[in-house]
């Protein structure tokens, strides 16, 4: 008998009537790492929220331990042991970790008064007894994407679950990240817990999980044992057939600088650290840019600067040779600056509006006659932009009900229909199934060909070794390491992420003597 | 969008479902209806009836003629502060055609009743406290409150030039009111000044306006700043603001004096005057006149001290106690010659 | 059978409003028949009462006029996140500013004085839900706060010159001069008040859907309001879309204040547009900020408020009263509304 059955699940969602499970059958054995893979939108998400509680199957059962459990909210859900970690977080910066992990079931001082001190002893407890070291005063703001990760873990467990979810869990975080949460995960499953986990890499599911199950829209394919199937096999088993889109790079002669970035320092007022150091490289036309980094040494920081939205304390930005220091977002657009965010759902898009309005924010005036808006021409646009990057939603819909992929394919397929001769990708693959994936480097490959330039702001660092002409590593809000991309390794660039190697120390170390 | 909308119309059914339910509910009601009292009278409030003695006056006498008759009712409707709502109320309250004779008191409401009469012409009125000639079915009373404010004035004048304790040598006296209207400007102000101005013509009045009704921190800074000139005694004209003078009055030790009701209680020693209309005695009569047939509608009508319809308060005992007999002797006889016409005060045209 | 579950989906959604609906209704025929000794005639009044004849359905439609210019005000600049709590002082602003340009200009002719009288209202209004926008972008003061106190001032303000240097001493209300009748809007449904101005009303509320749906302006305003950070990334002029909203708001306040003095009052009397900037943001929640339906939500506040008085007019219901079954409705549809707000607020943050 399985520890949890899912029985012929169908989900529609009635505002577009689309079908997002279909008679879906789900079971994980007790103790397991049971993985789902899947295209975006293909269905993974949706049977997920189904069995915690978050939607109702307008048809299907679940069983649990054997008996049948009626799951109506996240509530029902822990209470039988069931936890979630979302595909995008749900924490309050403002807060401590404590608080974030408490709320909701916050132990009380006198029955009625929250309870800060015991709520971190706590906190703290449960966190060691599972070999984690988190200060819980700390606020969500001050910690990386891997530490809010172990937070909505942590989250869960304190809640004593003994089934956890979570969804695409990897997608957000650096190599390094990606193997601490699978020690993490395996540590967890000696300890009798049950994991259920969503990715689009293929060699991650080889890499973690015992046995995988794989979605196809909205239905399941199969169900494997992981030792099994290679990454060849699943890849064609999510697709329906192979696929193979040529992304190889073909030489191309850098030409004239497009975009310098001038000795560009940032200090964020009130700190002594600054977050940006005197920081200098080019881009020129026909080449791409890779800059790796870990989390909160700069990558964040050189985005919001190049994107107009932050202004820097010293140093130059020049655009063509015009300087473009310090103007805002408002103006780089005006002069066709293109940006893909690595925050996507609150930079990068307006979920609450729809899929349309998403499309043409920036460059709307486009679709403008005598101020109104030619809705057959926005129509056409975002029917186009749909079809040539296969979104999976209707365009009036909002972009909330959309897959967290499609969202993605939404701005990148925006940003991309500009003409500029400059664009930031910023994490441009989060969350993207592997064919997508291998669609958006062809279009980067695309761009390159036109002559423009591009910088790839990235922590997957297989992405910046196929892609990039020249790479930039940042420690510590400095460029520590400018290498052309000829054999290099991702251990050596590991190096430099980590600040155990820098070129540059002895320039600095004189300048700073001179 | 279009759920939204779709939400709209369900909105809008909701209510439409509602009401035809209601209206059925409304033909079983009709039978009750028909057995009504065939002489039905409504008392339009300008205001609440609470805490304004000319408007609780009305009620009660209005009241007390109903009980007399078997066929008459009576039902208050009472407006509220808000003026710019009395018109509407006042034509719904018409519209029902229910009541024989709406009754109401305030200077202001003959020209809210000429605008609703343009609608309603066969609606009954009797404005009290009011002045209007020239519309057929409205019959209004006006007190002539020349004399009543010649009282309070005579009164100021006395206790301005007495020794009593809160009497300084300045030859200053004071006026509070609420607002400017015609009846203030040309029966009350006029009465007033020629009250005090008969004790002596040296005496001089601070005048001053709040802006409205009820603001009585407001009426008690002006008091004080009337005092601090030298002012002794204050008329307040003024409803519930007015309850700020006399807080201001008592503080410093100065008087008060009182329109329209009896109120020494409030406030013995300071209140020393009270100029008081008998509104409930009119009311009463009036209502039996209309209930008998016999209200003159058409015409205006002004009552005075002589028919018993305005008075000085002079027999209280709290006012006996508190001001000198000398002074109360000079009232008493003001009053007599106002009765008698000897002192002749006139009601303009207003 | 997906047909059939989109109808139950309306019903579901709709289901927090009918249910708070009945609630309030079954707590003032409670009221009524605690406090009332002819029950059963108070509470046929109370609902019945706005349709039982051309007067008083017409005066009930006429209350909303004003209620469907400051309720779409208040949506506006919901819409872009904007909170403009001095819809009271910019509507008595607007009356006041339409009697002065009327007072000032006996004799022109009708249309034309009136359109201007309109439009002074209009900015006069526009001008002071704009400042609340200005100091947010200069200072980043709430606009919230800072409306509601520049409102405050602005009531004080009025009231003096109401009282003051325009009260008219040949009336016995507290009350400026009375406006010359060229300016009077058509009436449309007598013996009503009724005026030609819900035309107008329902035009507004249609060309606002336009505009918020239709136009360059108003897709950047919703996007300003749905997503700051996406807009300004999007390279919208965000500073601009914390006053344009709220001039906008002022404008409908103003309009709604100069309306009420050229289609009912005809004089600017002393508070003559009390409640219609409260009254407008609870319009407005009910609505859910949709300009559409800001029609019927004001319909509906104003059958309330016809229904207190058709009770207080026909039986004992005494004003207290009616006061108190008028507010309980409106604080539970208030609180309901709200609170879907709020939850949408915190789904979408
Ligand atoms: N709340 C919603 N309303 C309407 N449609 C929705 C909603 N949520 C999801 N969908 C649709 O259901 C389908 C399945 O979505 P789901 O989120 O389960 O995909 P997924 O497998 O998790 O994809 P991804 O890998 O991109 O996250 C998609 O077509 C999506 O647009
Ligand atoms: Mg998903």
């Amino acid at each position: 008998m399985a520890y949890l059955e899912m029985k012929n699940i169908t989900k529609i969602y009635p505002a577009r009537e689309i079908v997002a499970n279909l008679k879906v059958d789900f079971s994980v054995e007790r103790n397991e790492i049971h993985a789902i893979v899947g295209e975006n939108g293909a269905g993974k998400t949706t049977l997920m929220k189904v069995l915690y509680g978050l939607e109702q199957p307008d048809e299907g059962e679940i069983f649990f331990n054997g008996r049948k459990a009626e799951i109506k909210n996240p509530m029902d859900a822990n209470r039988l042991g069931i936890g979630m970690v979302h595909q995008h977080f749900k924490l309050i910066p403002e807060f401590s970790i404590a608080e974030n992990v408490v709320l909701g079931i916050e132990p009380l001082k006198n029955w009625f008064f929250f309870d800060g001190e015991k709520s971190c002893l706590k906190v703290k407890e449960v966190a060691e007894n599972y070999g984690f070291h988190i200060d819980p005063r700390k606020r969500i703001i001050e910690l990386t994407v891997g530490q809010m990760q172990l937070v909505e873990i942590v989250k869960m467990l304190y809640r004593q679950v003994e089934l956890l979810i979570l969804d695409e869990p990897t997608s957000v975080l650096t190599e390094q990240q990606v193997q601490k949460l699978f020690d993490t995960l395996r540590n967890l499953k000696k300890m009798g817990k049950t994991i259920v986990i969503i990715t689009h890499k293929l060699n991650e599911v080889k890499a973690i999980s015992d046995r995988v199950t794989v979605m196809r829209k909205g239905e399941v394919v199969t169900v494997r044992n992981t030792s099994e199937v290679d990454q060849r096999e699943l890849s064609k088993l999510m697709v329906g057939k192979y696929l193979f889109f040529d992304y190889r790079k073909e030489k191309l002669a850098c030409g004239r600088v497009i975009l310098e970035v001038k000795n560009v320092t940032l200090r964020q007022f009130g700190q002594e650290r600054l977050l940006l150091d005197n920081v200098s490289f080019k881009v020129h036309s026909c080449e791409i840019v890779g800059v790796a980094g870990v989390a909160g040494n700069g990558l964040g920081e050189l985005e919001d600067v190049l994107g107009g939205l932050r202004s820097v304390t010293d140093g130059k930005i020049l655009h063509n040779g015009e300087d473009i220091t310090n103007l805002d977002a408002l103006e780089l657009r005006k002069r066709g600056l293109a940006y893909v965010p690595a925050n996507r759902l609150r930079r990068g898009s307006c979920l609450t509006s729809s899929v349309k309005e998403n499309m043409i924010i920036s460059h709307h005036h486009n679709f403008l006659n005598r101020g109104i808006f030619d809705n057959k021409k926005v129509q056409t646009f975002a029917r186009g932009l749909k079809e040539h990057y296969s979104i999976d939603g209707d365009t009036s819909a909002p972009l909330w009900s959309l897959s967290g992929g499609n969202i993605q394919k939404v701005i990148l397929a925006r940003e991309l229909a500009s003409k500029s001769d400059f664009i930031i990708f910023s994490e441009p693959t989060w969350g993207l199934d592997v064919a997508s994936s291998q669609f958006i480097y062809q279009k980067i490959l695309e761009i390159r060909r036109q002559g423009r330039a591009v910088l790839l702001i990235s922590s997957n660092l297989d992405e910046i070794l196929s892609l990039a002409d020249t790479i930039i590593v940042m420690y510590r809000g400095r460029i520590v390491a400018r290498l052309p991309n000829r054999d290099i390794s991702k251990e050596l660039i590991g190096e430099y992420m980590l600040g155990l190697r820098d070129d540059f120390k002895e320039e600095r170390i004189k300048e700073s003597g001179d | 969008m279009k759920q939204k909308n779709l939400r709209i119309i369900f909105f809008g059914l909701v209510l439409c479902m509602i009401v035809p339910f209601l209206l059925s509910a409304a033909g079983e009601k009709e039978a009750v209806e028909k057995e009504r009292a065939p002489f039905d009278i409504a008392v339009f409030v300008p205001g609440v009836t609470a805490g304004s003695p000319l408007y609780e006056q009305m009620a009660n006498g209005t009241k007390k003629a109903v009980e007399e008759y078997e066929n008459a009712s009576v039902k208050i409707l009472e407006a509220g502060f808000n003026q710019a709502e009395w018109q509407e109320k006042m034509t719904s309250l018409a519209a029902t055609m229910e009541y024989e004779l709406i009754v109401t008191s305030n200077p202001a409401m003959p020209f809210i009743i000429a605008e609703v009469a343009k609608d309603f012409p066969d609606q009954k009125f009797l404005n009290l406290d009011a002045y209007y000639k020239g519309l057929p079915a409205l019959h209004t009373v006006l007190y002539n409150q020349v004399e009543q404010a010649y009282f309070a004035g005579y009164m100021a004048g006395l206790v301005t030039t007495s020794n009593m304790k809160g009497a300084n040598a300045d030859l200053k006296v004071g006026m509070i009111v609420a607002q400017e209207y015609p009846a203030l400007t040309k029966m009350m102000k006029p009465g007033y000044i020629k009250g005090f101005s008969a004790v002596n013509d040296k005496i001089t009045l601070d005048y001053r306006v709040i802006g409205n009704w009820y603001d009585a921190t407001k009426a008690s800074d002006l008091a004080n700043s009337m005092f601090d000139e030298g002012v002794d005694i204050i008329l307040t004209i003024a409803g519930g603001a007015g309850q700020g003078v006399i807080n201001a009055s008592k503080e410093r030790g100065k008087y008060v004096l009182y329109f329209d009701d009896n109120v020494y209680h409030l406030a013995p020693g300071t209140i020393v005057g009270c100029s008081i209309l008998r509104q409930e005695k009119l009311a009463q009569e009036k209502i039996k006149a209309a209930i008998e047939g016999k209200l003159e509608y058409g015409t205006a009508q002004i009552v005075d001290t002589r028919a018993g319809y305005v008075d000085w308060a002079g027999d209280d005992p709290l006012y006996v106690e508190n001001v000198p007999e000398e002074i109360r002797k000079k009232m008493d006889d003001i009053v007599k010659k106002i009765k008698s016409k000897e002192i002749k005060l006139e009601v303009p045209e207003l | 059978m997906i047909r059939l579950k989109k109808t139950s989906e309306i019903i579901i959604n709709s289901a927090g409003l009918i249910i708070t609906l009945t609630v309030a209704f079954l707590i003032v025929v409670i009221l009524i028949l605690l406090l009332s000794s002819e029950p059963v005639k108070s509470i046929y009044y109370f609902f019945a009462g706005p349709f039982i004849n051309k007067y008083y359905f017409g005066n009930m439609l006429n209350v909303s006029i004003p209620l469907i210019f400051t309720g779409l005000g208040i949506a506006v600049a919901f819409t872009s996140a904007n909170f403009n709590l001095g819809g009271e002082g910019q509507t008595y602003a607007g009356a006041l500013i339409t009697t002065v340009v009327c007072l000032w200009l006996p004799q022109a002719n009708g249309y034309v004085g009136g359109i201007l009288a309109i439009i002074a209202a209009i900015i006069g209004g526009a001008f002071l839900a704009g400042l609340s926008g200005y100091f947010k972008m200069k200072w980043g003061t709430s606009e919230l706060i800072s409306s509601f106190l520049i409102s405050s001032a602005v009531i004080f303000i009025v009231n003096y010159f109401i009282t003051g240097p325009l009260d008219d001493p040949s009336n016995n209300l507290l009350t400026t001069y009375a406006i010359s009748d060229q300016y009077f809007l058509m009436k449309i449904f007598p013996p009503s008040r009724l005026d030609i101005s819900i035309v107008l009303a329902v035009i507004t509320a249609i060309l606002m859907v336009f505009f918020l749906f239709r136009t360059h302006w108003g897709y950047e305003m919703r996007m300003c309001g749905l997503n700051r950070e996406f807009s300004r990334y999007g390279g919208l002029n965000v500073s601009a879309y914390m006053i344009f909203p709220m001039l906008l708001s002022g404008a409908l306040h103003g309009l709604a204040g100069g309306i009420s003095i050229l289609g009912t009052y005809y004089m600017c009397l002393k508070d003559v547009t009390a409640g219609m900037g409260w009254n407008g943001i609870a319009v407005a929640l009910i609505a859910k900020n949709n300009p559409l339906a800001v029609i019927p939500a004001a319909v509906f506040f104003a059958y309330i408020d016809a229904g207190a008085k058709a009770a207080m007019l026909h039986s004992d219901v005494t004003f207290e009263i009616a006061a108190i079954v008028q507010s309980v409705i409106f604080y539970l549809i208030t609180a309901q509304a709200l609170y879907t707000f709020l939850k949408y607020r915190k789904r979408t943050a």
